[in-house]
């Protein structure tokens, strides 16, 4: 996919990547992370004590979201670029409701988080998703946190981790932990991140689809 | 109310759903004036209302979408006792003592006398119960004379009308709602057409799901088709498409279905047709007239027999009396709601066992398809969610000489995975997986998982989710009925129906054919059942003695609310002729599902449609000449 | 008024000769840059210029000033050269014997200015040497007239890319307020676009890749915009009236979809007369370039039955689809425009794929195709002449929609008013279609202008003097809905249609709004605002074709690698507040997306009787409905 009229053949290849201009202009390079890091972006209506959020944080967050989900990072945030510090910015966006939802209701556990996935940045791929899968569980607040973003993925919905924790831990856990939230219209259908295309019952069909892909393309 | 303030029409209809709205598209088509009291919301000007609801629920149950609303605002079911027009939801079948306990009447609308709860519920908005899933099969020419066909079932009674009667008015309501489906295909269990006879639309593709069941099917031995006791021991089962009123191509100015697999409760691109459509058509002739958030209370019967007005509460604002007058009154309120105003209307005493009730069969005979499902993971994957809810199912085994000794069942195949059982799936096999649960029961294990483990676990399960359902036929018992509660009423003081329900013995007997249907269905896929366990407080559950083994079955509720002033040929043990016409009452007509004198196993609908516009004609023709 | 200019121009090329002739104020003859001085002018920057860029063709500009203020001014195609000027002055209508000017080699000496006010002509001419000299080399000959279809030779321009790829400097955006004549003849006068030249990248840096983007194609809308609105006989769109006939307008560019879906399926040729109904036959043979409205559901009854839209003055609004030549084409070549022939077994392994449009090759101008381009309009009917004067109008003929099988319906002549413009285009770059979408500014109020109390004086469907209690937003008219006969295109209640547009347009959006309704000033076209762009944006399906080869399918899976029907519409949503009036909002599936609902138009075609039931098959129509309207 060139944005550029003019590319060569050679430079439009797989489409996944981005095009620098090319032809007579000035080859010029992305934002660089360094650069980029610095740009410090609000997250919206948020409580005292959740901080502002950066650009690294939410890379982290994808890295952290995809490790913990199996789902290849490009998928949760299309334009992803770890190389060059980009979260990705496609027009849905779920990956920033997701955060703010998150940062609203557990920024501490959250902060921790981020720090595992941020650590495990220089990592290789491969070794990077069970990385942060080990260091997550270290303790409950983040072993269960992490579930629940996991769950907020894959449904859409909120399960809160003090439920999750009653469920997995408690002989007899009380039949409200069972609860969800729905978080928005826009988080329920399709995972969110394929626009809103998917089905309102949604994950399902692409759930399916999307599980099938992912699982074929290891990341 | 003084008979001077009522509005007059000369069609008065109680009820916008189905049969409502067609009656009145007709009647509207021929400038007669006509006005529907609509007891719900009224039609809105889009669906992004219904379609952020039901987003936005956590408990995606056919009604999720509609008003009234299912929670109140502190989480708990609403009161019943304070809804204006309230209706029943599906999580007022629960166990006793719990949450959603179905003798609840806090959180159950119907005051449920047992002994077994009815599980069926139904919308109370323009549009009706639109949350319907599509189907549109006609009934095959046996159904409509169970009692010539099996004298030795008591309970059966025969249509007043046969198959001939209605395949023109089949062929009427399949154009109207648009449906789809290939011709030949449709030729089974004795349905012919007229000659040169096409459906609106070609059929929906066939699910990958559908192909893997029609596969199993295809070379049986009798020895393993016996049980069905048909006239000979299938050695092949046909699966065939399910005629639906579902677009597969664009047709009067609607999409073509695009698979959001969401036809329960709502389609979001409006493929799948539903009343609002003809409701709009209707008011668009300019002659009818919805008036929403106005409940009949009362149908006045005259000196002379004849009904001379209809009372109604409109709570559209501060809460208002009105009445109607016109020279046709047709109740089209579904199976429960029609029976309910009639039983109310007791005219000060003259008519104390309600309106049109001198056979007294109004609110007896009630009637569902009990809905039995099974569900479990296929040997190789079926892909489910592609595609409507249900594409295809089996229809072949619903007519036989097995039908003397037990009903007879139509097969549903689910194209949707466990969506529609475990609580509702993915969430519940999700949850499982990732938090070490085993609600589904295929975690056994008890894994949490992360990363690709978890994805690669999903996916091998969804992938393989197939669940398959089975509507059996029931008998009209006479203890099977609405009457009224004497002590709880709705928001606007009117008596709620109260519902004593069982299964006769015949009726089960249909469940468990269908439960051997089942087994040999899965033995013959390869299923790997994962049906759920009766739990011992589930108020649907039943034991019966299966090939020496006592097996625990259950069922749910089909939406199919059938009987309760049902169609024949004499006045003493009917409600309404075949027109739909009451025998006490020349100028009332009782419509929809409410007068099927027996059930099948087709879904009403179709029916339902066929029979509105045979007596929107033979009103047009002989009552408003 | 008519001012007519012969240049005499002794270039390095040799004598040429240039004539002109000027018909309106503002008729432009000459090149880009130019120096404008009241009585005077210098042509030598422009001179050098144009040499240096040997340009095949040129352009003079006349620059318009009424007493020594400047109007307007626009580009014409010159219709031969010549190298004298002789410049005819009108005095009310008298011409005035000509005075020559001669044109030295490096520039032409004098100045004329044109008058608005017809007290004396004068052109004000623009440096042509060496424009005059490279526009030899082309079209001399040419007419008035354009001689080329719509979008020949492609639009290159981007916002952030210059015109001229050889340039040295560095890409910026172009300075839109204040512009300088270069780029506004640019961006007026460059034609069509074929394809987008969008990139992640601009100066502000807090911007997002994404917004990045949809700068880049809000400002190619704009280019698009201007180009199908630019006078259909070839002058700048600053030089057009309200009433001027557009391009699109123009039976030879764009064709109305019952003009090709006919009656009985039946073919036609893209040159065929415009046959009218009967019933305005004879009204329509008096004035045959008259716009004909034949009234059908969808043309007062927004699509899968919405809802009509009732103006403040209770008269419908009335909405018409149409297709460029290359879509034409393609409809004809498979029969697309016969049911029967979409529903037969010869049509069953198509897979419809309309033309793409693509840019020429590195470093060309000609080679590129726009593709094809598909065009939603809405209009108002305009009774009063002040309105007339704030619309683009066109004079028309509406055809009532038949109520009396034994009757003409009723032809009815209306001036109607441009309220609403859809465009989609496909490019190969883009293949789920680029779309967008332009309003009247004075159709609705934003949310927060009723919230804050920040109104015009009136707008076409919304009464700021009504409250919200009493006349409840974006409600459906009350029904029914099909217009009454006896009533013309007047509703026949006292209802009016109070409409809010649900989703504000973004800031970005707003400012180069406002930049090009700079541009435009003086035109009708001023009062005409984009309300965004939707465009895939995921990379990974934007560019995919049907006709790609299909990958293996990995073991254990069935997943069809189809183009994403999709593909992440950026933004989400998308209406217009006249076309797409009852389905604004927010919510997933039910509110209003070009792509959600346009990624499920399908057409008639059947699966193939033979086919394997294991068989996928697609009756996707690549994102139009216009197929589903074939007969």
């Amino acid at each position: 996919m060139t944005d550029l009229p003019h590319s060569k053949p050679s430079s439009i290849a797989h489409g996944e990547k981005e095009h620098e201009m090319v032809g007579g202009f000035t080859r010029r390079k992305v934002l660089a992370g360094a650069a980029a890091a610095t740009a410090a972006m609000s997250v919206g209506a948020v409580d005292g004590s959740a901080r502002a959020q950066t650009r690294q944080d939410m890379v982290a967050f994808v890295l952290l979201s995809s490790a913990l989900t199996g789902i290849a990072e490009v998928k949760l945030a299309p334009g992803f670029d770890l190389a060059k510090s980009e979260p990705g910015s496609d027009p849905v966006d779920v990956k920033q409701e997701y955060f703010n939802w998150v940062n609203k209701r557990r920024p501490a556990a959250l902060k921790r988080l981020l720090q595992i996935a941020a650590d495990s940045q220089k990592l290789s791929a491969a070794d990077r998703a069970q990385a942060i899968i080990d260091k997550v569980q270290a303790t409950p607040d983040t072993k269960y946190l992490a579930r629940g973003i996991v769950l907020m993925w894959y449904l859409g919905a909120w399960y809160d981790p003090d439920n999750l924790r009653a469920l997995a831990e408690l002989q007899n856990p009380p039949a409200n932990a069972f609860k969800f939230e729905v978080i928005s219209p826009k988080a329920y259908p399709g995972m969110g991140f394929t626009g809103g295309a998917g089905s309102p019952h949604g994950i399902q069909r692409n759930a399916v689809r999307l599980l099938v892909a992912s699982a074929k393309r290891s990341h | 109310m003084a008979a001077e303030s009522c509005v007059e029409y000369d069609v008065a209809i109680v009820g916008a759903g189905f049969a409502g709205a067609l009656i009145a598209n007709e009647l509207g088509k021929a400038g007669k004036k006509v006005v529907i009291l609509e007891a719900g919301d009224r039609v809105p000007p889009n669906i992004n209302d219904y379609m952020k609801r039901f987003y936005m629920a956590t408990a995606k149950v056919p009604e999720s979408p509609y008003t009234p609303e299912v929670f109140d605002t502190a989480g708990n079911l609403t009161d019943p006792g304070k809804v204006n027009a309230g209706r029943p939801t599906v999580l007022s079948l629960l166990p006793k003592g719990g949450f959603g306990d179905w003798t609840d009447p806090k959180q159950s609308y119907l005051i449920q006398k047992g002994p077994r709860p009815f599980a069926s519920t139904y919308d109370r908005v323009a549009g009706g119960t639109q949350h319907w899933l599509g189907t549109c099969l006609r009934f095959v020419p046996a159904d409509f004379k169970m009692k010539t066909n099996y004298p030795s079932v008591p309970q059966f009674v025969d249509w007043p009308i046969g198959y001939d009667d209605l395949n023109d008015w089949y062929g009427k309501a399949e154009e109207e709602l648009g449906v789809s489906a290939d011709l030949e295909e449709q030729k089974y269990v004795g349905i012919h057409f007229p000659v040169n006879y096409k459906y609106p639309m070609p059929k929906i593709p066939s699910s990958l799901v559908d192909v893997a069941v029609a596969d199993s099917l295809k070379s049986l031995t009798e020895d393993e088709t016996k049980f069905l006791e048909m006239e000979r021991p299938p050695t092949q089962i046909r699966v065939r498409n399910l005629p639906a009123a579902r677009n597969s191509q664009p047709y009067r100015n609607r999409r073509a279905c695009a698979g959001n697999t969401n036809c329960i409760p709502i389609c979001p691109i409006q493929a799948k047709y539903d009343p609002t459509i003809t409701l709009n058509d209707a008011t668009n002739t300019g002659f009818v007239e919805i008036m929403d958030r106005t409940v009949a209370s009362d149908i006045v019967v005259g000196e002379n027999g004849r009904i001379s007005q209809i009372n109604f509460i409109r709570y559209a604002g501060p809460k208002t009396s009105g009445c109607v007058k016109a020279k046709i009154y047709v109740i089209a309120a579904n199976g429960i709601e029609t029976p309910r105003l009639l039983l109310m209307s007791r005219n000060g005493g003259r008519t104390v066992n309600g309106v049109a009730n001198s056979s007294d069969m109004v609110g007896r005979n009630l009637m569902d398809h009990p809905y039995y499902v099974a569900w479990g993971l296929t040997p190789t994957p079926v892909y489910p969610y592609r595609g409507p809810l249900i594409t295809s199912g089996i229809g072949d085994l619903c007519d036989g000489p097995f039908r003397a000794k037990r009903g007879a069942f139509r097969v549903d195949i689910g194209n949707e995975g466990w969506n529609f059982v475990v609580g509702g799936d993915p969430n519940v096999t999700t949850l499982d997986f990732v938090n070490g649960l085993n609600r589904s029961k295929v975690n056994g294990g008890q894994e949490a998982l992360f990363g690709k483990k978890l994805v690669e676990t999903l996916n091998d399960k969804f992938t393989h989710q197939f669940r398959v359902g089975f509507l059996v036929e029931q008998t009209p018992d006479l203890e099977n009925r609405v009457t009224l509660s004497e002590l709880l009423n709705d928001g606007l003081g009117l008596p709620r129906p109260e519902i004593s329900y069982d299964l006769s013995d015949y009726t089960r007997q249909g469940i468990v054919a269908a439960y051997r249907m089942k087994n040999l269905l899965f033995r013959k896929m390869g299923v790997n059942e994962f049906t759920e366990k009766v739990a011992k407080n589930e108020p649907t559950r039943f034991d019966e003695l299966i090939d020496d083994k006592i097996v625990t079955l259950s069922y749910i509720g089909a939406g199919h609310i059938m009987g309760t002033c049902r169609m024949g040929a004499r006045k003493d043990n009917s409600v309404v002729n075949s027109f739909q016409q009451s025998w006490d009452h020349d100028n009332l007509y009782l419509v929809g599902s409410s007068t099927f004198p027996t059930g099948a196993t087709a879904n009403p609908t179709l029916t339902i449609v066929a029979l509105s516009l045979r007596t929107a004609d033979k009103i047009l023709r002989e009552d408003l000449r | 008024m008519v001012a007519v200019i012969n240049f005499d121009a002794r270039t390095e090329f040799g004598f040429r000769s240039v004539e002109w002739e000027a018909t309106r104020v503002g008729d432009v003859i000459g090149a880009k840059s130019w120096w404008r001085a009241k009585g005077r002018f210098s042509a030598s920057a422009f001179a050098s210029r144009a040499a240096r860029h040997k340009r095949p063709r040129t352009r003079a500009i006349v620059h318009a000033a009424g007493h020594g203020t400047r109007q307007k001014f626009s580009t014409v195609k010159p219709t031969a050269v010549t190298p004298s000027i002789h410049i005819a002055r009108r005095r009310r209508g008298r011409t005035a014997p000509s005075r020559p000017l001669s044109v030295g080699a490096r520039g032409i000496r004098g100045g004329i200015t044109v008058m608005r006010n017809h007290s004396f002509a004068a052109v004000a001419v623009l440096g042509l040497v060496g424009a005059l000299g490279s526009f030899h080399s082309s079209q001399a000959q040419a007419p008035a007239q354009p001689a080329k279809p719509l979008g020949q030779p492609c639009n290159l321009m981007s916002d952030l890319v210059q015109a001229d790829p050889r340039s040295p400097k560095p890409a910026e955006p172009p300075r839109l307020t204040p512009i300088d004549a270069t780029t506004k003849n640019l961006i007026l006068n460059s034609g069509l676009p074929c394809q987008e030249t969008v990139t992640g990248d601009g100066p502000d840096k807090t911007k997002t890749p994404l917004e990045h983007r949809q700068r880049g194609f809000d400002f190619h809308s704009w280019l698009t915009f201007i180009a199908l609105n630019s006078p259909a006989d070839g002058r700048g769109i600053d030089q057009s009236m309200p009433n001027t006939k557009t391009k699109w307008e123009d039976r030879a560019n764009f064709k109305q979809l019952l003009d090709v879906m006919l009656p009985g399926g039946a073919a036609s040729e893209w040159t065929d007369k415009k046959r009218p109904p009967p019933g305005c036959k004879s009204q329509f043979d008096a004035n045959p370039d008259m716009m004909v409205i034949e009234m059908i559901e969808e043309t007062f009854n927004q699509p899968f039955k919405t809802g009509p839209l009732i103006d403040q003055q209770g008269n419908y609004a009335l909405f018409d689809i149409l297709m460029n030549r290359q879509m034409f084409d393609y409809i004809k070549k498979h029969k697309l425009y016969s049911k029967t022939e979409q529903l037969s077994a010869a049509s069953s392994n198509l897979r419809i794929d309309f033309p793409a449009g693509t840019n020429p090759p590195d470093g060309q101008v000609e080679g590129g195709d726009p593709g094809g381009i598909i065009i939603k309009v809405s209009w108002k009917i305009l009774d009063s002449d002040a309105e007339k004067r704030k619309f683009h109008t066109v004079d028309a003929l509406v055809s009532m929609p038949r109520h009396d099988p034994n009757t003409e319906p009723q032809c009815l002549r209306k001036t109607l008013g441009l309220i609403g413009f859809h465009v989609m285009h496909k490019t190969k770059s883009r293949l789920q279609w680029i779309w967008t979408s332009f309003e009247h500014v004075d159709n609705v109020p934003e949310q927060k202008e009723i919230d804050t109390r920040k109104l015009k004086p009136s707008y076409s469907f919304y009464n700021p003097r009504c409250n919200a209690a009493t006349c409840r937003v974006n409600q459906t008219p009350p029904r029914p809905w099909d217009p009454a006969p006896s009533l013309g295109l007047k509703f026949h209640s006292p209802f009016k249609s109070q409409i809010v547009r649900v989703t504000p347009l973004t800031d970005d959006t707003k400012k180069m709004n406002t930049q090009f309704q700079g541009i435009l000033k003086g035109t009708v076209w001023e009062n005409y605002m984009q309300l965004s762009t939707q465009w895939p944006s995921d990379f990974r399906c934007a560019g995919k074709q049907v006709s790609d080869p299909k990958p293996e399918l990995a073991p254990n899976t069935d997943l069809e690698k189809e183009p994403d029907m999709n593909c992440a519409p950026a933004p989400t949503y998308l209406a217009n507040s006249t076309l797409e009036t009852y389905s604004q909002g927010d919510v997933p599936l039910a509110s209003s997306s070009c792509m959600a609902c346009h990624g499920n138009a399908t057409s008639y075609q059947l699966a193939p009787p033979d086919a394997n039931p294991k068989t996928k098959f697609f009756n996707q129509s690549d994102f139009t409905f216009m197929l589903e309207k074939a007969r």
